[in-house]
C-alpha cells in the first residue's frame, strides 16, 4: 500500500453514481435477455427493467456533471477542448470537419474515457428502449422493441450497460490508491453487485406494483438468487484477493477492518447485501414479504459496498499517518479463517438451492464448478500466491507503458494550447496516426 | 525537439531555506496558503504546523515546491539527524497521471516534461487518483487540478525554472537528462567512498531515486536519497494505473458471462408448478422448458 498517494475526495455524487448507475445496467441487462430469451409471460419484466434504466442513468448523468469541478467543461470528456476550439475558428459546421474528426477523445486504456463514451451510449440505448416500452403496439414499438434493429439495441444496450455496471470498479483499481489498487476483483464485484441491485429494483417495483404473475415473479426470485449467489462468490474472492501479503509484509484486510468504512464495506455488504436477502429467498414456501424484505435488503447492501469502497481508501490514508494498530496475528489468523468460512458457506448455499429449487444437471454442474473454483482462487490468495494476469501480458495496452525518456507524446494527448503545426496536420492516436512535428 | 530536461536534487546539500518554494511561488503567482483559510479571522495569521520547521506540511495546489524536514533521532533520543528534501512534481518518464486524464488536458511537453493545460481540466481528479507520489491537488478557487508546470512559460523562453535558479546551495540542479544523470552519479560514488574514522562507510543509505527505469521508466525530476525512499515519502514500487485493466476487465467479463447464465437459468429453468407436474428430474439441458410454459419463443420485451 502506498500512503503518500493524496485523497481525490470522491464524495457522495460519486457513490451514489456507482450505485444508481450499476442498478441502472443491471435492470437493463435482465430485461434484455428476458425479451430475448424468456417467456412471452414475464415480458412485464423487461418492461419494467427499461422503465427504470432510464431515469435512474439520467440521474447518473446529472450527478456525474454536479462532481466536476467545473461542470460546464463535462464535454471535455469526450472530446479535446482546444481541438474543438480550432475547429470552430475554421468554421465548423461549415467546414474543419477533419479537425472536429480529430479532436475526438478516447483512450482505451484510461476507464475513465472509455466509461464516459459508454455511458453517453448507454443513455441512448436506454432512451430509445424506453420509448419502445411506451407503446405495447405501433410502428415504434416493432422497431424499438422488435426486429434487427430493435434486437441489436438491445444487445448493444446490454453490453455498454454491463460495462458502466463494471468499468467504475475498474476505474478504481486504476490508480494508485490504497484497497482500490490492490486488488483486481473491484470491477467485477460491482458488476455482480450492478446484477443484483437490478433485480432486486425490478423484484421490488412487481411485487409493490401486484402486475406480474406468480410464475414470473419466481423466475426473478431465482434470477436474484442467481446473482446473488455469484456476487457471495466475487466478495469472498475480493476478500481473499486483500490477504495477498504485501511487500511491507502487511496483509490489507485486517487494516480495512480497522476502519469505519472498511467495517461498512466489509461486514455491511456480507451481511445486508448477500447473507440476510439468501437466507430470506432461501425460506421455505413463496412469501411476498420475504421477497420484498430481500430486495430491500440488496438495495441497501449495494450502497453499503459502494461507500464502504469509495470511503475505505481516504480513511486508510488517515490511518496510515498514525502507528498500525492490528496485531500480526489477526492476517494470519484471518488467512486461515477465511478459506475455512468460504468452503463451509459456498457449499451451504450450493446444498440450499439444490434443496429448494429441483435444478436440472446443467446448472448442477455450474453451480457445483462454480462452487469449486470459488474455494481454489480463495485458498490460493489466501496463501499469498499472485493470481491474476502477470504485470506486461499486454505489451503495448497503453502508449505510455514502454515509452522511453524523449520518447514522443506518449498518452498525452494533442490538446495542445499552442499546438505546433496547423490543427489539419494533427493526427488522432485513435486511429493509430502519429504525431508529426 | 530540444532534448529532455530534469531536476537533479541533491538532498545531502538542502538546507531546508525554502527559497525554491518562494521563487516557485512569486513566478508563478501563488497565492500564500494562510490567505485561503475560510476563517477571516486566520487569514492574517502565519499557519504553524508544530511539525519541525515545516508549516506548509505537504505538496498543494497552491505549493508546487515543498520543501520536507524530516526528523530522526536515536534509539536513546540523545542524537539527532535532519533529512531534508525539495519535493516536487517528478515528471514521470511514464506518467500516472497524463495516462488516466479522461479530457486530454495533461500533456507532454517536447521538453518530455509533464505539463497540465488549465483550460481543458474539468476537475474530475482521476489524476489525483493515479499520481503514486501526492502531487497533484485540486484548486478548490480555480476548478482545475494543479501541479509543478516544470515552468513551462520559462523553458520556451530558454530560462532556467525559478526554483533551480534560486536555490542557493545547488541541491537543486537543473540541466538535459544525460548531463543530469552523469553529476548524480558521480556525487554517488563520491558519499559511498567516504569513510568515517572507523573505516565505516558515513553514508551507507545513499541511493539515486527515479534516475534509472525502476520507478515508472524514470523519473525527469529524480534524487539523491541518503536513506530508503519511504522515510522521504517516495514510494518505492508506483505503478502505472493501466496495469490494473486488463485482468479486471478479463474477470468483469467473466463474472458478466456468469451473471447472463444465471439469468437464463432462472428464465428457461422450470418453476415450482412445472416441477409438480413432471414427477423425474429431467436431465435435459436448462434451456428445454418442461410442460405447462408456452412456446419456447422468445418474446416481445414491448408490450405486456
Amino acid at each position: 500500500m502506498n500512503p503518500f498517494v493524496a485523497d481525490p475526495e470522491w464524495g457522495i455524487w460519486i457513490i451514489l453514481y456507482f450505485y444508481l448507475g450499476g442498478m441502472a445496467s443491471g435492470a437493463y441487462f435482465l430485461a434484455t435477455l428476458v425479451a430475448l430469451f424468456g417467456h412471452e409471460e414475464d415480458s412485464v419484466v423487461s418492461r419494467v427493467g427499461y422503465r427504470l434504466a432510464l431515469p435512474l442513468i439520467m440521474i447518473c448523468g446529472v450527478l456525474l456533471i454536479v462532481d466536476l469541478e467545473r461542470p460546464d467543461r463535462f464535454w471535455h470528456m469526450m472530446f479535446q477542448s482546444e481541438v474543438v476550439s480550432s475547429a470552430l475558428e475554421q468554421g465548423w459546421p461549415l467546414g474543419g470537419w477533419e479537425t472536429m474528426l480529430y479532436a475526438i477523445n478516447l483512450k482505451h486504456w484510461s476507464p475513465m474515457s472509455i466509461g464516459a463514451w459508454a455511458l453517453a451510449l448507454f443513455g441512448l440505448c436506454a432512451t430509445l428502449s424506453f420509448v419502445g416500452t411506451l407503446w405495447s403496439e405501433g410502428r415504434l414499438n416493432r422497431l424499438l422493441a422488435h426486429g434487427i434493429v430493435g434486437r441489436t439495441l438491445q444487445v448493444v444496450g446490454s453490453v455498454v450497460g454491463f460495462f458502466v455496471g463494471s468499468y467504475t470498479g475498474v476505474l478504481l483499481s486504476a490508480s494508485n490508491q490504497p484497497l482500490w489498487s490492490a486488488t483486481d476483483w473491484v470491477g467485477p464485484l460491482f458488476l455482480a453487485s450492478s446484477a443484483s441491485t437490478g433485480i432486486a429494483a425490478v423484484l421490488l417495483v412487481l411485487h409493490v406494483g401486484r402486475g406480474a404473475s406468480a410464475t414470473t415473479l419466481e423466475r426473478l426470485e431465482h434470477a436474484n438468487l442467481w446473482s446473488l449467489t455469484l456476487e457471495l462468490g466475487v466478495f469472498l474472492i475480493f476478500l481473499a484477493s486483500l490477504l495477498t501479503i504485501l511487500p511491507s509484509l502487511e496483509r490489507l484486510l485486517p487494516m480495512v477492518l480497522e476502519t469505519r468504512p472498511g467495517r461498512v464495506l466489509v461486514i455491511g455488504t456480507l451481511v445486508m447485501a448477500l447473507l440476510v436477502p439468501l437466507v430470506l429467498h432461501l425460506l421455505p414456501g413463496q412469501q411476498a414479504w420475504a421477497a420484498i424484505a430481500a430486495s430491500v435488503c440488496v438495495l441497501v447492501g449495494g450502497y453499503a459496498l459502494r461507500f464502504g469502497m469509495l470511503e475505505t481508501a481516504p480513511a486508510l490514508l488517515e490511518a496510515s499517518h498514525e502507528p498500525p494498530r492490528t496485531p500480526v496475528w489477526l492476517g494470519t489468523a484471518l488467512a486461515v479463517a477465511l478459506p475455512v468460512a468460504t468452503v463451509i458457506l459456498i457449499f451451504a448455499v450450493r446444498w440450499l438451492l439444490a434443496k429448494e429449487w429441483a435444478m436440472t444437471v446443467a446448472q448442477h454442474l455450474t453451480v457445483t464448478l462454480g462452487a469449486a473454483l470459488v474455494c481454489a482462487v480463495v485458498i490460493f490468495y489466501a496463501f499469498g500466491w499472485e493470481v491474476g494476469l502477470p504485470e506486461g501480458r499486454l505489451p503495448g495496452f497503453s502508449p505510455e507503458q514502454d515509452r522511453e525518456r524523449g520518447g514522443g507524446v506518449g498518452a498525452s494527448a494533442l490538446n495542445r494550447p499552442d499546438p505546433p503545426e496547423a490543427p489539419l496536420k494533427m493526427r488522432s492516436k485513435i486511429f493509430g496516426w502519429v504525431h508529426e512535428r | 525537439m530540444p532534448d529532455a530536461v530534469g531536476f537533479f536534487t541533491d538532498t545531502t546539500v538542502c538546507i531546508g531555506c525554502k527559497a525554491c518554494q518562494v521563487a516557485c511561488h512569486q513566478w508563478n503567482d501563488l497565492p500564500a496558503e494562510g490567505m485561503q483559510a475560510a476563517d477571516p479571522q486566520r487569514r492574517s495569521l502565519p499557519l504553524l504546523s508544530g511539525d519541525s520547521y515545516d508549516n506548509t506540511r505537504s505538496l498543494s495546489d497552491v505549493n508546487w515546491r515543498h520543501v520536507k524536514f524530516i526528523e530522526q533521532f536515536s534509539a536513546d533520543r540523545k542524537q539527532a539527524a535532519w533529512l531534508m528534501m525539495s519535493d516536487v512534481c517528478k515528471h514521470c518518464v511514464n506518467a500516472p497521471c497524463l495516462e488516466v486524464c479522461p479530457t486530454g488536458a495533461i500533456l507532454r511537453t517536447e521538453f518530455d516534461t509533464v505539463f497540465i493545460n488549465e483550460p481543458a481540466c474539468n476537475g474530475c481528479r482521476d489524476c489525483v487518483t493515479a499520481c503514486p507520489f501526492g502531487v497533484i491537488h485540486m484548486s478548490m478557487s480555480r476548478g482545475v487540478a494543479q501541479k509543478c508546470t516544470f515552468c513551462y512559460d520559462r523553458l520556451r523562453n530558454g530560462f532556467t525554472p525559478s526554483c533551480a535558479q534560486a536555490c542557493p546551495t545547488g541541491s537543486i540542479k537543473f540541466g538535459k537528462i544525460a548531463e543530469l544523470k552523469r553529476q548524480a552519479r558521480e556525487r554517488l560514488a563520491q558519499l559511498q567512498r567516504e569513510r568515517d574514522p572507523n573505516g565505516q562507510p558515513v553514508w551507507p543509505g545513499a541511493q539515486l531515486y527515479g534516475e534509472d527505469e525502476k520507478v515508472l521508466g524514470g523519473l525527469n525530476a529524480f534524487y539523491l536519497l541518503v536513506d530508503k525512499p519511504e522515510t522521504y515519502g517516495l514510494p518505492s514500487n508506483p505503478k502505472l494505473p493501466s496495469r490494473a485493466v486488463p485482468p479486471s476487465s478479463l474477470w468483469s467479463v467473466l463474472t458478466a458471462f456468469l451473471t447472463a447464465l444465471g439469468v437464463l437459468f432462472a428464465f428457461r429453468g422450470r418453476t415450482s408448478s412445472e416441477r409438480r407436474g413432471s414427477s423425474p428430474p429431467d436431465s435435459g439441458h436448462a434451456a428445454h422448458s418442461a410442460g405447462t410454459s408456452p412456446a419456447a419463443r422468445p418474446t416481445d420485451g414491448g408490450h405486456a
